[in-house]
């Protein structure tokens, strides 16, 4: 696996997963690799992939069941959509429309 | 397990070790062990070809080509077997191999000094049965099923006109002309990084160069010594003088064995 | 656990290591970088025991690695940079070397293979360089010792055998092995490797955990350089800089970068890294 986003690789990890639920490909109460198997096939140490995974811990999109595994949890794809809705809101739409201003575009006539 | 010799693990290193030897040197032991065969077949080609039968007589060539065979064996099979443990890459895997320097050390000897001689010997003495049963007047008849071919020769006292038989070990002597030579091939490969053989065949001048100039004095002493003798006595100056050869001998391939376990120990990569 | 105190060793009048302080630890799979000629072959070669101490110890869980003891050597597996071809397949090399470690797995050495696009029959004299390297490397893999200790291993690969490289050595090493790969290709390892060493010939410059590096250093990809750059460099959108993590803002490491850092501001770095 090619990293070449400038986010930390733990944060890309954590993306990479996150588009997999919302596409559907990974679903509610679906197991998900272990931190060494998933290390193991895109070639990452087992430490950053820990630290991805307590982040979708976190995060709530995945839940540890003690000796048996990580698995999708069954809200995942609401909650991920809930905090990229936010994200969009709070950082991207703020940026894009300051950005028209910048180039004196008026949005209205596009949406 | 004991961390200096543990029977299992050092059958299951001998066992590698053999592998090990019959990869790097195996197809030459073959080559040298048909070389009575090889040459007979050869000598009996150009016979042919210049008279048009067989050789007249082979014993020479049969002896000559054994003599050959083992002396190419004493030369070859150290550099071929052990010679990479001074090489910087395959080195390293020989140290690394879990088990002791004892236990790597006493298959080297073994292999060196019991396993291939007695290979060589009955390859040798095997072929030579074949073509001397098969074709007995051409190449001879074979050794083995000679009377006088035994181990130890016994000379009987009519012969000589000594008091008694005497009895003399060709085995062992054989064993031990080649445990000296081929001990020195060996430490020649594990000691020297390039041009092993030459190195050692240098260094073996040398050596009995300066072994001629310390005894040379001595050398005097000989005839006054030869007169002294009166023949009652030459049973035990015989016996004392090889007493002497095979103290001397002995001392020479507990020595050999000494430094090549010394040069295991402590080489580093 | 490797203990390394105080390690010091020449080659004739030629320092090639001067007090070197290490603890190694299971679990972990440490990245050696340095310069050419720093050492990091002699290192390694000292942990195995191929080589002498001069001053100073070397320690494996106790043992003195030059005692050669077969205990230790049965937990140990050292790849070094250029290897050796044997008269033997593959598989019957690996079938008579592997039983002298307990935890060989002759199917690990197949798998291994396999994930390499290896034949395990073909003949070793007959194996290109890459080829040759990538035999031994599952036979380390297969021998799942404690300590597996490797020089440049990606040297000699192609790109594809590469990233096979990583996976396999992420997939077939045991959770407690400690691995420690030295390496001047660092961007074959980037992922893989953490903790990062830095070795110096006179010193170690940096023994640091990922987690810990990017709390301590800030990696920055913009486009505006700044004044307190340890180092920076000019790639094609923009710059890598790597600066004092002031905000506690997570970044992606660089090695390249860090290894740049580290070596232009040596006493700095120490000190960042030693304030605990």
């Amino acid at each position: 696996m090619e990293f070449n986003d400038n986010k930390p690789i733990y944060v890309q990890i954590s993306d990479g997963f996150c588009e997999q639920v919302l596409a559907g490909k990974l679903a509610p109460g679906e197991r998900v690799p272990s931190v060494r198997e998933w290390g193991a096939t895109i070639g990452v140490n087992p430490n950053t992939v820990a630290r991805s995974y307590d982040m979708l811990t976190e995060t709530g999109v995945i839940y540890q069941k003690r000796g048996i595994g990580f698995f999708v949890c069954e809200d995942a794809r609401e909650k991920i959509l809930a905090s990229e809705r936010r994200r969009f809101i709070e950082e991207e739409l703020p940026a894009t429309i300051k950005r028209a201003q910048l180039l004196g575009i008026d949005l209205k006539e596009y949406i | 397990m004991n961390n200096v010799f543990s029977a299992k693990r050092f059958g299951k290193y001998f066992s590698y070790d053999l592998k090990h030897c019959i990869d790097t040197f195996g197809l030459s032991l073959l080559i040298l062990g048909l070389m009575p065969m090889i040459t007979f077949l050869f000598a009996s080609i150009i016979s042919f070809i210049v008279s048009g039968d067989w050789i007249p007589d082979n014993t020479v060539n049969r002896i000559v080509a054994a003599v050959i065979a083992v002396f190419i064996a004493t030369i070859m099979f150290p550099v071929k077997a052990y010679g990479e443990i001074t090489d910087k890459k395959a080195g390293s895997n020989f140290l690394m191999v879990p088990a002791s320097t004892f236990e790597k050390w006493l298959s080297g000897s073994l292999m060196t000094l019991v396993i291939v001689p007695v290979a060589l010997v009955l390859l040798l003495l095997g072929v030579d049965l074949l073509l001397g049963a098969l074709l007995p007047s051409h190449y001879g008849e074979a050794l083995l099923l000679q009377e006088w071919f035994r181990p130890i020769i016994c000379i009987p006292a009519s012969l000589t006109g000594l008091s008694m038989d005497v009895s003399i070990n060709v085995g062992l002597i054989f064993w031990v002309s080649w445990a000296t030579s081929v001990l020195c091939f060996l430490l020649g490969a594990v000691f020297f990084k390039k041009s092993k053989i030459a190195k050692t065949i240098l260094a073996l001048m040398i050596f009995s160069m300066l072994l001629s100039m310390l005894t040379a004095p001595f050398a005097n002493l000989m005839p006054g010594l030869i007169e002294s003798i009166q023949l009652g006595d030459a049973e035990r100056v015989m016996r004392g003088f090889w007493t002497a050869v095979w103290v001397i001998d002995g001392a020479e391939i507990v020595a050999f064995l000494a430094i090549y376990y010394f040069r295991l120990r402590t080489i580093k990569h | 656990m490797i203990k390394i105190e105080n390690l010091g060793f020449s080659y004739g009048k030629t320092p090639v290591l001067k007090n070197i302080t290490l603890n190694l630890e299971p679990g972990k799979i440490y990245g050696l970088l340095g310069e050419n000629g720093v050492g990091k072959t002699t290192l390694l070669t000292l942990v195995c025991g191929l080589k002498k101490a001069q001053t100073g110890s070397i320690s494996c869980d106790g043992i003195d690695p030059y005692s050669r003891n077969p205990e230790f050597l049965s937990q140990v597996f050292y790849l070094p940079d250029e290897v050796a071809p044997v008269p033997s397949t593959a598989i019957a090399w690996a079938k008579s070397l592997g039983p002298f470690w307990p935890n060989f797995k002759i199917e690990t050495f197949s798998s291994a293979m396999k994930d390499f696009e290896m034949d395990e029959t073909m003949k070793m004299h007959k194996m290109s360089a890459g080829q040759l390297k990538k035999t031994y490397i599952s036979f380390a893999l297969a021998c799942g010792t404690s300590y597996i200790l490797m020089d440049e291993p990606t040297n000699g690969l192609d790109i594809p055998s590469k990233a096979q490289f990583r996976s396999a050595v992420l997939k077939y090493t045991r959770d407690d092995s400690t691995i420690l790969i030295s390496t001047h290709q660092v961007k074959d390892l980037e992922s893989m490797i953490d903790p990062i060493i830095i070795l110096d010939r006179k010193d170690v410059l940096l023994n640091a955990s990922v987690e810990e590096i990017t709390s301590k250093l800030f990696f920055d990809y913009g486009s505006i350089l700044r004044q307190d750059a340890l180092y920076a460099e000019q790639l094609p959108g923009g710059f890598i800089q790597v600066c004092p993590n002031t905000t506690g803002e997570d970044s992606k490491l660089n090695i390249e970068a860090l290894f740049n850092a580290v070596h232009n501001n040596k006493e700095l770095v120490k000190a960042i890294f030693n304030n605990e």
